[in-house]
C-alpha cells in the first residue's frame, strides 16, 4: 500500500483513471485496498482458506483486466462491480472445481502472500485462542453453539437451560468483548 | 447499507451461517468492500468460529451449571448454609476461649461475672501469653483460617462446573494466596520434619490454635527433591506454573454419542432368527459389558463406568473402543498410572476415529504423572493427526514446551 499518498489518489474513480491511463502504483493500490475483503468473502463462501486464497488472485486479476481495458464504466460503483466479479467467479469454482484461468499475475501474486500479515494474523489468531480459554464453559458453549452450530438464541436456551434473555445478554457482551478488544490489532 | 444496519441485523453473523438470501449477500458483500471496519469484524468472526469449531468435541462435552440461582431451593440451600457456618463460627468462637482460659496462669482466670447485656463468650481482659494470638483479632482471622484451609472453588478456570480430577502436583509448593485451589492444596515436596501428617503439612501448620503459614513460594531456583531413583523430571514449580500444568493435565470426559440401545441389544437373541450363530449371540453378549459402562459414562458415573469396562476388557481384549474409553475413564477417576497403560493399548489397535483422541489423552495422563517429555511426544502426535482435535493438541503442544523451558527440563 503506498505510504504517504494523497488520499484522493486512492478514491475508486481516480484509482480507475490512474490504472486505464498505465499507472502501475495504482493497481498495486487497488490490490491492496481490496485484498482483505475479497478474501473474506471468498473464506466465507467456500469454507476453504486455500481456495479463497486463489480466488482472491482470480478477482484481482479480472478487476485489474476489466480496469486497464476500460470496461469499468461507472468508478463509483466499483465495491458493487468487485463483489458481482468474486460472486460469479465463485460460482465457476463451485461448478468447475479446479478450473482457473492462466494468466499473468505478477502484481497479485507479489502482494497477495504477504508473509508479515500472514504472520499478524496468525499471532490475532493465537491470542483469540487465549482469549477464549479464559472464559467459562457456558460463555464457550453459548458461543459455540449460536456462530457455529447455528441455533437459534432460543434453542441455545433450552438447551443450556438458561433464559432467552440470559443467553442474548450474555452473547451480546461476549462478543462486544472480543470486538473491541481484538478490533485494536488489526494491522490496519 | 451502513455498518449501523450490520451491527443492529447482526448481519456478519447471519452471512457466515448462510442465513442471508442472495440480494442481501450481495448487498452486504458490497458494503465490506468499502468498509475496512465491517471487514476487520468479520474476518474476527471467521477467527472465533474457526477456534470454536476446532475445539467444538471439547466444548460440547462440558456439562454447564444448572442456572438455579433464583429457585427458592437455591434460596433455602444459602439460608441453611449461613446458619450452619455461623453455627460452626460460634462453637469454634467457644472452644478457642476454653483453650485459651486453660492456658492463662491461674491468677489470670478470675474471669469477671457475666452481665445480662453480655453474650456467652467471656472477654478476657488479662495480658496475653505469649504464643497465644489475643482474642480480639481471633474473630478476624477465625474466616480467614477457614476460607483458607477450606478448598475454594474455582471461578475463573475456563472448565466446567463440576468437581473434577485434582492430580497431586508432588514436589510442588503453592503459597495459600487468592489462587483458586481445586480440592486439597497439593503437598510440598520440601517437607521433611517428622512430624508432617500426610498432608504434607509442617508441625508449626499442625500447631493448635496457629494460623497456617504460606509456604513460599519458589521464586529462586529451587533444590530438587527427587525421592531417590527417580528418573522422571520432577521440578519445583511456582504458582502459576502449577497452574499451567493444572490445566494441561486437566481431563473433559470426551462424549460419547449413540443413537440409543435397542432391546435386542440387552437380551442376546431376543428376536434373533434361527440363522444367527450362538457366536453372534456371544459376541453381543461380550459388549452388553461395554454398553453397561458407556451407559454409565453418559450418565457421568464413571468410576462405575471403568468398572464395566475393566470388565468388557477382560472379554474384549482387543477391542480399541473399551481400552480407549477404559483408559479416560480411570483419567477422570484419578488413575492416571493406569490409564497411561491403557492408552497405549489404545493407541495400538484403535481406528482413526479414537486413535487421534487416544494420543491426545495419553498426553494428559504423561501430564498427569509429570512424564512432560512423554506428554509433549503424544500431544505432537495427536497435532499431526487429522481430526478434531488436531487443533487442540497443537495448542498444548506450544503451551507445554514454554512450560518446559521455562522448567528447564527440555
Amino acid at each position: 500500500m503506498a505510504t504517504g499518498a494523497n488520499p484522493a489518489a486512492r478514491q475508486p474513480e481516480t484509482l480507475i483513471g490512474r490504472i486505464r491511463s498505465g499507472d502501475e502504483a495504482a493497481e498495486s493500490e487497488l490490490v491492496a485496498l481490496y485484498k482483505r475483503p475479497i478474501f473474506a468473502i471468498a473464506a466465507a463462501r467456500t469454507g476453504d482458506r486455500e481456495a479463497a486464497r486463489d480466488l482472491t488472485q482470480e478477482v484481482l486479476l479480472a478487476v485489474l483486466q476489466a480496469a486497464r481495458n476500460g470496461q469499468i464504466r461507472e468508478s463509483d460503483k466499483l465495491a458493487a462491480f468487485i463483489q458481482g466479479t468474486a460472486r460469479n467467479l465463485i460460482n465457476n469454482y463451485f461448478r468447475s472445481r479446479g478450473r482457473r484461468a492462466e494468466c499473468s499475475l505478477e502484481v497479485v501474486t507479489a502482494t497477495s502472500l504477504d508473509p508479515i500479515e500472514e504472520q499478524e494474523a496468525a499471532e490475532r489468531s493465537r491470542l483469540l485462542r487465549q482469549e477464549l480459554r479464559g472464559y467459562s464453559a457456558l460463555d464457550q458453549q453459548i458461543l459455540l453453539f449460536s456462530l457455529v452450530d447455528g441455533h437459534s438464541l432460543a434453542e441455545v436456551a433450552k438447551r443450556l437451560k438458561m433464559s432467552h434473555e440470559a443467553v442474548r445478554a450474555r452473547k451480546s457482551r461476549l462478543v462486544k468483548k472480543i470486538t473491541k478488544k481484538f478490533r485494536g490489532l488489526s494491522q490496519k | 447499507m451502513d455498518c449501523l444496519t450490520v451491527n443492529r441485523e447482526e448481519l456478519a453473523e447471519k452471512y457466515l451461517q448462510g442465513k442471508l438470501d442472495s440480494a442481501r449477500q450481495d448487498e452486504f458483500e458490497t458494503h465490506l468492500l468499502e468498509c475496512a471496519k465491517c471487514t476487520q469484524e468479520l474476518e474476527l468472526l471467521q477467527a472465533l468460529r474457526r477456534d470454536l469449531a476446532g475445539r467444538a468435541h471439547e466444548i460440547r462435552g462440558w456439562t454447564p451449571r444448572k442456572a438455579f440461582f433464583f429457585r427458592w431451593q437455591a434460596v433455602a440451600i444459602a439460608a441453611l448454609l449461613v446458619v450452619v457456618i455461623a453455627g460452626s463460627i460460634a462453637i469454634r468462637q467457644r472452644k478457642q476461649n476454653n483453650t485459651i482460659a486453660v492456658l492463662l496462669p491461674p491468677e489470670a482466670n478470675r474471669l469477671p461475672a457475666p452481665t445480662a447485656s453480655e453474650n456467652t463468650t467471656t472477654t478476657l481482659t488479662k495480658p496475653p501469653v505469649p504464643g497465644a494470638i489475643p482474642e480480639t483479632t481471633q474473630k478476624a482471622k477465625k474466616t480467614e483460617v477457614a476460607s483458607a484451609t477450606k478448598p475454594k472453588k474455582t471461578g475463573n478456570l475456563p472448565v466446567n462446573g463440576r468437581d473434577y480430577i485434582d492430580f497431586t502436583l508432588t514436589n510442588s509448593q503453592g503459597a495459600r494466596d487468592n489462587t483458586p485451589v481445586i480440592g486439597p492444596a497439593p503437598s510440598s515436596g520440601r517437607v521433611s520434619s517428622p512430624e508432617a501428617n500426610a498432608n504434607g503439612k509442617s508441625a508449626q501448620e499442625n500447631a493448635p490454635g496457629t494460623q497456617p503459614v504460606p509456604v513460599q513460594v519458589a521464586e529462586e531456583k529451587p533444590k530438587s527433591a527427587l525421592p531417590p531413583g527417580d528418573t522422571h523430571e520432577k521440578p519445583e514449580l511456582t504458582t502459576a506454573q502449577g497452574v499451567e500444568l493444572y490445566n494441561l493435565g486437566n481431563v473433559v470426559a470426551p462424549p460419547f454419542t449413540f443413537t440409543g440401545f435397542s432391546s435386542k441389544f440387552f437380551a442376546p437373541g431376543a428376536g434373533a432368527t434361527n440363522s444367527h450363530s450362538r457366536g453372534r449371540q456371544a459376541a453381543d453378549s461380550n459388549r452388553k459389558l461395554f454398553r453397561e459402562g458407556m451407559t454409565s459414562y453418559v450418565n457421568g458415573n464413571y468410576k462405575e463406568a471403568r468398572e464395566f469396562l475393566e470388565q468388557a476388557a477382560k472379554v474384549e481384549p482387543n477391542a480399541g473402543d473399551v481400552q480407549y474409553y477404559l483408559g479416560v475413564c480411570q483419567l477422570l477417576t484419578g488413575n492416571p498410572e493406569s490409564a497411561i497403560d491403557t492408552l497405549k493399548r489404545a493407541r495400538t489397535m484403535n481406528s482413526a476415529a479414537h486413535k487421534q483422541a487416544a494420543h491426545y489423552y495419553l498426553a494428559k495422563a504423561f501430564v498427569q504423572t509429570m512424564k512432560l517429555q512423554e506428554a509433549e511426544d503424544e500431544f505432537r502426535s495427536a497435532s499431526e493427526m487429522p481430526g478434531p482435535l488436531k487443533g487442540d493438541s497443537a495448542v498444548l503442544l506450544g503451551r507445554l514446551k514454554t512450560l518446559r523451558a521455562q522448567l528447564g527440563t527440555n
